[in-house]
């Protein structure tokens, strides 16, 4: 049962330069309960897709120009702005990457978990209290009634981001999006984070899109991947089946890029040449120019989006016969 | 409305800052250089020819004006327009040669307590700080009373700000770029003290000095002005913007255009080098944007 | 270390930072930033420092790269001591020791040309006219994969891997002994990591180079690096040749680390191995740093600094429970870590 429900999404930024095509027809699906990887470079659209969900791009330059995105049975696209406040951070909320500007300086960290409970929740003065006590609770950060009095900067980076979990999921939304919160952290405190969400993701049943690109991080947190390339989906599929056989070669030759941890490797493949500039898309694959398997008619059109095992898709010519 | 503002210089939303300079500042700025440049042979008269004959003849719009003296004559019967001409060359050259006196030596001051910070870099950096607060008209008037106002006493006291200023205003820029990663890797190369101060602190400078260099113009204008009409500025002969507006306080009743004229000038160009450097910064340097 | 010439050998190095209060800058305390470090780089081979935030190892690079004053301690260089030397010796040194930062926005001038970025240490040196530094320049953008045109253009109209190539010519132009790498990859994209770190690799080859490494990617570390050593809290805890080190940790923090990095095969649970926060270095715990988060600590954990032990030739760690124990220790540590991560532990 699909909490969201994403189909041919586009999302334009208009700059000096011209139109970038931040994301250019994406669609996907997320269940209760589940998480869906986003993955790819920078610049692949998988950031612009998490903030066009939420209604935040950029403005007045970013707009949503194509699409639906569907949450339960809301259509996000089509509400005006004051509808979709009420479902902002009520039923869908994010977890942004840099835990150093995500909170607020000036206010402490119990003024800013109790923001979404009084304006969501309506609740008062000491049920609010009492809520954000265990919400600090929940995220295992200890001496929580001291803490609310706490302002962001006396907290580390680690703890910084376990209270923006706090705040994302104070108000048991069903969708959050997850955009690399855990990139500046330290890889121990990460491996107790992204424990943490799992725990809270199970224990409420949300599903949940992480943005990531590190391979260890999916293979941790992932139920299903969506490889993500200049503004499109390349490749779907569940985490056991991108792992063991990856069919895109951009997945391929991303995932045997990664040096190893446990063996040695004589020399690395890389894949040469630049990911294409947003605002000067070729007609077909966009991999073409960097594809070990390209073939004539990968330039001439984008390929549809081919099955190639049980709930696995990929857009490659390679496939279509 | 909007065709007026961006004559102006503001310019649309979301379409991001023109690449020509408004036209308004392009305008008035271009006439007024021309002005100070080639002013001995664009006058129409010699603006120190004096004719008691048509004195206070009013601007030619107004009756009783006429086209011998466009923008009318003043108490001793000079032709008004000549001497704006003229006095446009005391007005950009007193600022342009304070400001870039004014810079040099603030960004020495500045290039140097970035680099070597310690105590040095604090008595550099409090001293500046410390001639913030000073009146410079004060300045100007003690100096023009202990020596006699000449164009020496008029930089010297805009420079004595100034480089202050400049100091304070580029600190906080050029710290950060000594945090950069570029500045490390140049002591890591073997590069001297001087070369990194020339070679990759004052480029990154260059654009921001620029910026308020345009910026300080209008402020030295007007400085010079209101010294001029203090009494303490360039002496007479030399038409001077200010003084023509001081001198004109008297017969305000019944010859406005006295001061108002030479007023209007000196509101003009302010303006003009303002949006001007308005203009710049936000085209070089969206960071200075204050929106 | 079994090496006949060592090309540089830190000694008991120690760098440690005042904290100062009030008007009359009293020091109140110190951040004990390294705290007694020392390893051997032999010459043309890398060696990797890998650690978290508060380890240490940026502030090694500064006091290497002569930013920063050591505050004890010996740095020996091709036999001598750095620290003795007067200032023509330091500056052989510093010409014989480069650098390429993680940042490649921030690590080139935007306002100088590509060929005067390289150029410029030649030149800054007086090793040759600018002439012939122009043309060593444009040699070494061809050699780290750029175009001979790229010489005329400005910093901003690269990618941050071709920045972080002219970075690297940069670093080659003087043709040094060591190259200081501070996470050279970190701040790239996945598919041009592998791009630099061949290059890199390459460029060790052709000019017998040694690197010095520090990263927190262990994949990236084992890939580069002959030799590493793990640092926590400004010392280092195991040291060894790579790929023993991260096939067979010894020490807890080390096991931990590696299991936090590695990928989860699916179906397999995962967990987090090491509880609690890292300790800040301005307070460090006594004895060893880590005892307050071992899930070994024994008693004289807390008041003795571990003794070093060589468990396997070339392998080192650094740790109490090794010395009771011996080198069966690190199954037990293992089992131990692995079972946490069968959800029984929590944070």
């Amino acid at each position: 049962m699909s909490v969201l429900e994403v189909e041919d999404l586009h999302a334009h930024i208009y700059t000096q330069k011209g139109v970038v095509k931040a994301v250019d027809g994406i669609s996907l699906k997320v269940n209760a309960g589940e998480t869906l990887g986003l993955v790819g470079e920078s610049g692949c659209g998988k950031s612009m897709t998490c903030l066009s969900i939420m209604r935040l791009l950029p403005r007045p330059n970013g707009q949503i120009v194509g699409g639906r995105i569907m949450l339960d049975d809301h259509d996000l696209v089509q509400m005006n702005e004051q509808q979709f406040r009420g479902i902002r951070g009520r039923l869908i909320s994010m977890i942004p990457q840099d835990p150093y500007t995500s909170m607020n300086p000036c206010f402490t960290i119990g003024n800013q978990l109790m923001e979404p409970l009084r304006t969501h929740l309506g609740l008062r003065k000491s049920g609010l209290i009492e809520r954000a006590k265990q919400l600090l609770d929940l995220v295992r950060i200890p001496e929580a009634i001291s803490r609310l009095k706490n302002f962001p900067h006396e907290l580390s980076g680690g703890m910084r981001q376990r209270v923006v979990g706090a705040i994302a999921v104070s108000c048991h939304p069903k969708l959050i999006l997850a955009d690399e919160p855990t990139t500046s952290l330290d890889v121990t405190i990460q491996a107790q984070y992204l424990y943490l969400i799992k725990q809270i993701q199970a224990e409420f049943g949300m599903a949940m899109i992480y943005v990531t690109h590190d391979l260890g991080i999916i293979s941790k947190v992932c139920d299903r991947v969506a490889v993500m390339y200049a503004g499109k989906i390349i490749e779907t599929a569940g985490i056991a089946e991108i792992f063991q056989q990856p069919a895109h070669p951009y997945t391929q030759a991303l995932f045997s890029s990664i040096p190893p941890i446990d063996h040695d490797v004589d020399w690395l493949p890389s894949i040469e040449g630049q990911p294409p500039e947003l605002i000067n898309l070729p007609t077909g694959c966009r991999f073409f120019d960097r594809c070990r398997f390209a073939m004539e008619r990968c330039q001439g059109k984008y390929p549809p989006e081919f099955q190639v095992g049980k709930k696995h898709f990929t857009s490659c010519w390679k496939y279509v016969l | 409305m909007s065709a007026i503002f961006r004559f102006f210089g503001r310019h649309r939303k979301g379409v991001g800052v023109s690449r020509v300079p408004p036209l308004f500042s392009s305008l008035v700025i271009s006439a007024v250089i021309v002005c100070s440049l080639f002013g001995d042979y664009l006058v129409p008269r010699d603006p120190t020819e004096m004719n008691l004959a048509v004195r206070l003849c009013p601007p030619v719009w107004i009756e009783g004006g006429s086209w011998d003296y466009p923008l009318g004559t003043d108490l001793l019967g000079r032709d008004i327009l000549s001497r704006i001409i003229a006095g446009s060359k005391i007005s950009i050259i007193v600022s342009f040669l304070a400001i870039t006196l004014g810079a040099l030596i603030g960004v020495m001051v500045t290039m140097i307590a970035a680099y070597f910070g310690g105590w040095l870099g604090n008595v550099l950096m409090r001293t500046a700080d410390s001639l913030q607060p000073i009146p410079i008209i004060i300045i100007g008037l003690i100096l023009s009373i202990v020596y006699s106002p000449s164009l020496l006493t008029v930089i010297f006291s805009m420079v004595f700000i100034l480089w202050a200023r400049y100091a304070r205003s580029l600190y906080g820029e050029a710290l950060a770029l000594m945090q950069q990663d570029f500045v490390s890797m140049a002591k890591v190369e073997g590069c001297s003290a001087f070369r990194i101060m020339t070679r990759h602190l004052f480029p990154n400078l260059a654009n921001t000095i620029f910026i308020l260099a345009t910026l300080m113009v209008g402020w030295a204008i007007l400085v010079e002005a209101s010294l001029s009409f203090l009494g303490a500025g360039i002496p007479p002969p030399a038409p001077s913007w200010g003084r023509m507006v001081s001198e004109g306080r008297e017969n305000i009743t019944q010859a406005w255009w006295l001061s108002t004229i030479p007023g209007a000038a000196i509101l003009l160009t302010v303006l003009a080098f303002n949006l001007f450097g308005d203009w710049l910064r936000d085209r070089l340097d969206p960071k200075l944007r204050q929106i | 270390m079994n090496v006949g010439i060592t090309l540089i050998e830190v000694s008991d190095l120690v760098k440690y930072y005042p904290l100062t209060k009030g008007v009359f800058r009293r020091v109140v305390g110190w951040v004990k930033a390294v705290d007694g470090i020392s390893f051997t780089i032999p010459p043309g081979l890398t060696y990797a420092l890998v650690g978290e935030s508060g380890c240490g190892k940026t502030t090694t690079v500064k006091v290497l790269l002569q930013l920063e004053e050591a505050t004890s301690g010996h740095i020996f260089w091709k036999g001598q001591n750095l620290f003795k030397l007067k200032a023509d010796g330091r500056k052989n040194y510093r010409e014989d020791v480069q650098a390429v930062f993680q940042d490649p926005m921030s690590s080139l001038n935007p306002r100088m040309r590509v060929k005067d970025i390289i150029s410029e240490p030649l030149i800054a040196n007086k090793r040759c006219s600018k002439g012939e530094a122009f043309s060593r320049a444009i040699e070494l953008i061809v050699d780290v994969g750029l175009q001979r045109e790229d010489a005329n253009k400005y910093p901003h109209e690269f990618s941050g891997g071709q920045r972080q190539r002219i970075a690297v010519a940069r670093a080659i132009a003087l043709n040094p002994k060591l190259i200081v790498l501070d996470e050279p990859v970190s701040s790239l994209d996945m598919s041009i990591r592998a791009q630099i770190m061949n290059l890199l690799k390459k460029l060790q080859e052709q000019y017998g180079i040694s690197y010095l490494l520090i990263a927190h990617d262990i994949g990236t570390v084992r890939y580069m690096s002959k030799y590493m050593a793990v640092m926590y809290l400004g010392k280092i805890v195991e040291k060894g040749l790579s790929s023993q080190v991260c096939s067979r940790p010894y020490h807890p923090y080390t096991q931990g680390l590696i299991i936090s990095a590695c990928p989860v095969r699916p179906g397999e649970k995962f967990g987090a191995p090491l509880p609690g926060e890292i300790p800040s270095p301005i307070n460090p715990p006594s004895g060893c740093g880590f005892h307050t988060r071992c899930p070994f600590a024994i008693d004289c954990c807390s008041n003795t600094p571990p003794p070093w032990m060589e468990l396997q030739p070339d392998h080192f760690v650094a740790c109490h429970y090794y010395k009771e124990h011996g080198s069966i220790a690190a199954d037990e540590i293992q089992e131990h870590l692995n079972v946490s991560l069968r959800g029984v532990i929590t944070i």
